[in-house]
């Protein structure tokens, strides 16, 4: 009965720490040293079907050829492999011998589109979720 | 009770097309991703033109009749074939909010039609022994 509004609600938790990480990235568009010592490395989310049965389709699963109860889920935070940027900044107490600083690999116009997407998303999950509610109270109407 | 029962069946399909609907919106940034969706409403069509598998043969009045057997095993199909994005993605957005705003008023009308026949049994009840 409830998994409608367990599907909307996976995927608003996944794209809000989408959201979270583009924040991250953003936030750290200029971290030339991190805890280790190298630039910061620009982070992506790694979005997966989630397959996940609940009690209810365990103990039904033997009368009911049932559909699994699913959503979204975040099955990594990854890190983007592509090269950093150099910038000729002598001046930097991070510059190399040649007066280069290696910058992240977060391109912030990238980091923009994705935020918006992000936002749309969660916008339409939002909606499917009203939409899931709206039924359920009209469905109290029965017999009225 | 026959149209009951199709309203019935009619509501359980419309909320499991719901929670399929839901999923792919769920999963519209999801890779490798295909949608999917409840083909119910051909069953239901089948199932009211009486020539579907789920409906029993009766020759005589006393035979079990199949209007207990409602159509309960709704499959997702998976549209598999076609590639939207990149990333194998088949989520159109656009579609699914159009499916989404359907679905929904399909249930709506199936509740106020389903109140109108209890409201008529309600009558007959009521008016009928005067």
């Amino acid at each position: 009965m409830f998994d409608n509004f367990s599907i909307s609600a996976s995927a608003l938790t996944a794209q809000r720490l989408r959201m979270d990480i583009i924040a991250d990235n953003i936030a750290n568009v200029n971290t030339t040293r991190t805890e280790d010592g190298s630039p910061y490395r620009r982070k992506i989310p790694v979005f997966k079907e989630r397959k996940q049965a609940s009690f209810r389709n365990i103990y039904y699963r033997s009368m009911l050829d049932r559909n699994e109860n699913n959503g979204v889920m975040v099955s990594e935070i990854a890190e983007d492999k592509t090269p950093f940027k150099m910038v000729y900044r002598p001046e930097h107490p991070d510059a190399n011998e040649d007066g280069y600083v290696v910058m992240p690999n977060v391109n912030i116009t990238t980091e923009m589109v994705d935020m918006i997407d992000a936002s749309r998303a969660y916008e339409a999950n939002v909606t499917a979720l009203n939409t899931a509610k709206n039924m359920a109270l009209k469905a109290l109407e029965i017999g009225r | 009770m026959k149209t009951i029962n199709f309203l019935k069946s009619g509501l359980d399909g419309a909320w499991e097309r719901q929670k399929a609907i839901s999923n792919n919106i769920a999963n519209v940034d999801t890779p490798h991703y295909k949608r999917k969706d409840i083909d119910f409403l051909s069953k239901l069509n089948a199932a009211m033109e009486d020539k579907s598998e789920i409906s029993l043969k009766t020759s005589n009045s006393r035979h079990i009749s199949s209007e207990k057997k409602r159509p309960d095993s709704f499959k997702r199909d998976v549209f598999s074939a076609s590639s939207f994005r990149k990333d194998e993605n088949n989520v159109d957005i656009d579609v699914e909010m159009a499916e989404l705003a359907k679905n929904n008023i399909y249930y709506n009308t199936l509740v106020n039609q389903l109140n109108s026949q209890f409201n008529r049994l309600k009558d007959v009840i009521d008016k009928g022994g005067r």
